[in-house]
């Protein structure tokens, strides 16, 4: 058995198995693994394609944005004022994703037991966990002589400013730094799920069936008794005409913030209204500097450097961390709001150009329920996410410290990415920045972290999983990704999703 | 009150059309027709050509950089949109059709001309209004479609030699890493050699 492209398929397929798990990114890969090793029979249906370093060779972002993200790399949220970046081919999010790996902070896990009544879930308990997938995905610090002049950009400010900037751990193996892991990586060193858990778990026997959407769970009562879905063409995204009906003994959603509560709501599940609720983003903004020096930041690794001087804020404060983000020609071309003359004159300077970003903690304040997502009767479904006061306050902080941190490393002009970028020299300009506008379309934002949407919990009333990811009312259905954290984490969520997901096989498979 | 795509439909489109009713006229105003290279999948023509016109305020070209027209960038959205979501079409073509429409341009901005009948510095002030109006509905528009827009320019090599980006170096001799269990077992081959 190998991967089967659901779109050769050519007759309707009616098939039994122990385990089928909706989605092939980082929960459901390294559920499937585990679960595989135990010696069950795990179907994994995932919508997007199956793809390789012979389709990633070249580095063409118009291909890789097309086939390797959710809406070709179009989503956003319901208003369009933030740009939302998720994976959807064999292996998900982790096929595209900068590879940024940090455990879920104990302070997190703290306030999910505390606050959410999750239970079980602290450091030691997740532990071996994190230690067998770091293993397995050789994560390891990236040094930080290796960090490309965009990464040293924050490291270099940072310090300058008295901040710990710190270098990043990174899940890489025979990485060349070339830059392009959100593109797909051209030579496998990224170990992403389809490199590495899906490899194994298919060597092992998984049946993964690649351009299979599913539409629908199939339940009554506390069971599902089938998962329906149907084959897609990979260049269109038409359905085939083929469907598919899994019949399994557990279903694991985990198809990932946005379209995993999507599933569920889709298929009459609500969980007394949380679907769905509680979806958080680590909402981006960014500020970007000129050097007199090539930054040339299209090449290098991606994220390399971290700095986690503003996580905690004090009460009522939206925290927020600081990082660097890629820019090859095609995705920095659609950050900012500028067009004509203007618009290629500044990518005339890219490569002269280094961005700090900074990533807001939602969802720790009492009053930051985040966003929505809504099932729209054309079968689409949207993002509600409203800009609320700590999200603007948020957004004011974090620009003046962006700003700051370019000054201190250098850059000889700093312009925000406002609809009228503000532009400074020195840090007496920052009054500038302090007084501009901050709201939907008034700055540039993004998010490559949707987390949320099936928060776990203490409570069929609060939450809409158990603290064993199993969702509250049923007894086989699970969710097992990112959806379930109750807020988002303060940390890149990769690894905190691998944990969760090898954790929960034991309750998984003691369900079948 | 938050901006949603349906409203721009509602109240865009919808209000459009009821106040064309005493102003015939500035609705009627015609569009510079462009004629499509190859059948539309998503667009009407009237939507192509608009797009054909954004496209060229958006990516003028010049200094070396060719026109937005010339690299086709109108076509190869309306056959991308053609292979997405029927709704994202639906949401562009409405948006398209507001930034053309004479009407609710003379009501909002005091111009008579439809936006493909402007000329470019007409036209770069539009959009200019747009990217930073009152109106959410107006900067969701031009957000969406300047975002497909640039994207599909700047993604063509034809305009890396500006940015002195010189692309994915060739990677093809460089061999995948070993097997997990082989690279690890001589990992940890090593690291038993080297300890005491």
């Amino acid at each position: 058995m190998t991967i089967v492209s659901a779109a050769t398929l050519r007759s309707d397929q009616d098939l039994d198995c122990d385990v089928c798990i909706i989605g092939s990114g980082a929960g459901g890969a390294v559920l499937a693994a585990g679960l595989v090793e135990q010696g069950l029979d795990v179907i994994v249906l995932e919508a997007g394609g199956y793809y390789t370093r012979e389709d990633f060779a070249g580095g063409r972002e118009t291909w890789a944005y097309e086939h390797l993200y959710q809406d070709r790399g179009s989503r956003a949220t319901e208003d369009v004022a933030i740009t939302v970046l998720q994976g959807r081919s064999v292996g998900g999010g982790t096929t595209i994703n900068w590879t940024t790996c940090y455990r879920t902070p104990e302070r997190i896990l703290e306030h999910w037991r505390t606050v959410h009544g999750v239970q079980g879930l602290d450091a030691a308990a997740l532990a071996p966990h994190w230690e067998a997938v770091e293993r397995r995905l050789n994560i390891h610090e990236w040094p930080e002589e290796a960090a490309n002049p965009n990464n040293q950009v924050l490291l270099r400010g940072g310090r300058a400013l008295g901040w710990h900037p710190h270098a990043l751990r990174r899940n890489v193996r025979g990485c060349v730094n070339s830059g392009y892991c959100g593109v797909g990586c051209p030579v496998d060193g990224k170990q992403g799920m389809a490199v590495s858990y899906l490899d194994d778990a298919v060597r092992g026997g998984l049946r993964l069936f690649a351009n299979c959407e599913a539409r629908e769970l199939v339940w009554s009562e506390s069971t599902v008794s089938a998962v329906e879905a149907q084959a897609l063409d990979p260049e269109t995204d038409k359905p085939t005409g083929v469907r598919l009906t899994i019949r399994p003994k557990v279903v694991v959603n985990a198809g990932g913030a946005i379209n995993g509560p999507t599933l569920l709501l889709r298929s009459g599940i609500d969980g007394g209204g949380l679907v769905g609720k509680r979806t958080f983003i680590h909402p981006v903004c960014g500020v970007a500097g000129l050097y007199d020096d090539l930054v040339a930041p299209w090449h290098g690794a991606p994220q390399s450097v971290g700095c986690h001087e503003f996580v905690d804020r004090g009460p009522g404060r939206m925290g927020f961390f600081l990082e660097s983000a890629p820019l090859q020609p095609m995705l920095a071309s659609t950050v900012g709001f500028l067009f004509g003359q203007e618009h290629a004159s500044f990518m005339g300077k890219l490569g002269h150009v280094g961005v700090v970003i900074a990533l807001g903690i939602d969802g720790l304040l009492p009053e930051d329920v985040g966003g929505e997502v809504i099932l729209k009767s054309d079968g689409r479904s949207w993002l509600r996410y409203p800009f609320r006061e700590p999200l603007i306050e948020y957004l004011r902080a974090s620009h003046v410290e962006m700003a700051r941190c370019q000054l201190a490393a250098g850059a000889t002009e700093v312009a925000s990415l406002h609809a009228t970028p503000v532009s400074l020299t020195s840090e007496a300009d920052l009054d500038r920045l302090r007084n501009a506008p901050y709201g939907p379309h008034e700055q540039s934002m993004f998010t490559a972290h949707a987390m949320g949407g099936c928060a776990m919990g203490g409570a069929a009333e609060t939450s809409v999983v158990d603290s064993d990811l199993k969702v509250w009312g049923f007894d086989n259905l699970f969710v097992v990704d990112g959806s379930v954290f109750p807020t988002s984490l303060g940390v890149n969520p990769s690894l905190s999703i691998y944990g969760v997901a090898r954790r929960a096989r034991e309750a998984v498979a003691a369900a079948v | 009150m938050s901006t949603t795509r349906r409203r721009v439909l509602k109240y865009g489109l919808g209000g459009a059309a009821l106040l064309a009713i005493p102003a015939v006229g500035l609705t009627l105003r015609p569009t510079v027709m462009v004629k499509p290279p190859r059948p539309l999948q998503t667009f009407t023509p009237r939507q192509y050509s608009t797009l054909v016109a954004l496209a060229d305020t958006i990516c003028p070209g010049g200094d070396g950089l060719p026109p937005a027209a010339e690299l086709e960038i109108a076509i190869g959205l309306d056959s991308l949109f053609a292979r997405m979501h029927p709704g994202v079409g639906s949401d562009l073509s409405a948006g398209l059709d507001l930034l053309e429409n004479a009407l609710a341009g003379a009501l909002l901005d005091r111009r008579t001309k439809t936006f493909t009948a402007s000329d470019p510095a007409a036209r770069a002030a539009i959009l200019d209004t747009w990217r930073s109006s009152s109106i959410l509905l107006r900067r969701a528009v031009f957000k969406a479609l300047r975002g497909f827009v640039v994207a599909a320019y700047w993604g063509d090599p034809r305009t890396w030699s500006h940015v002195d980006y010189p692309g994915q170096p060739d990677y093809s001799n460089v061999p995948s890493p070993p097997p997990f269990e082989a690279w690890m077992a001589r990992k940890e081959a090593e690291a038993a050699e080297e300890s005491p």
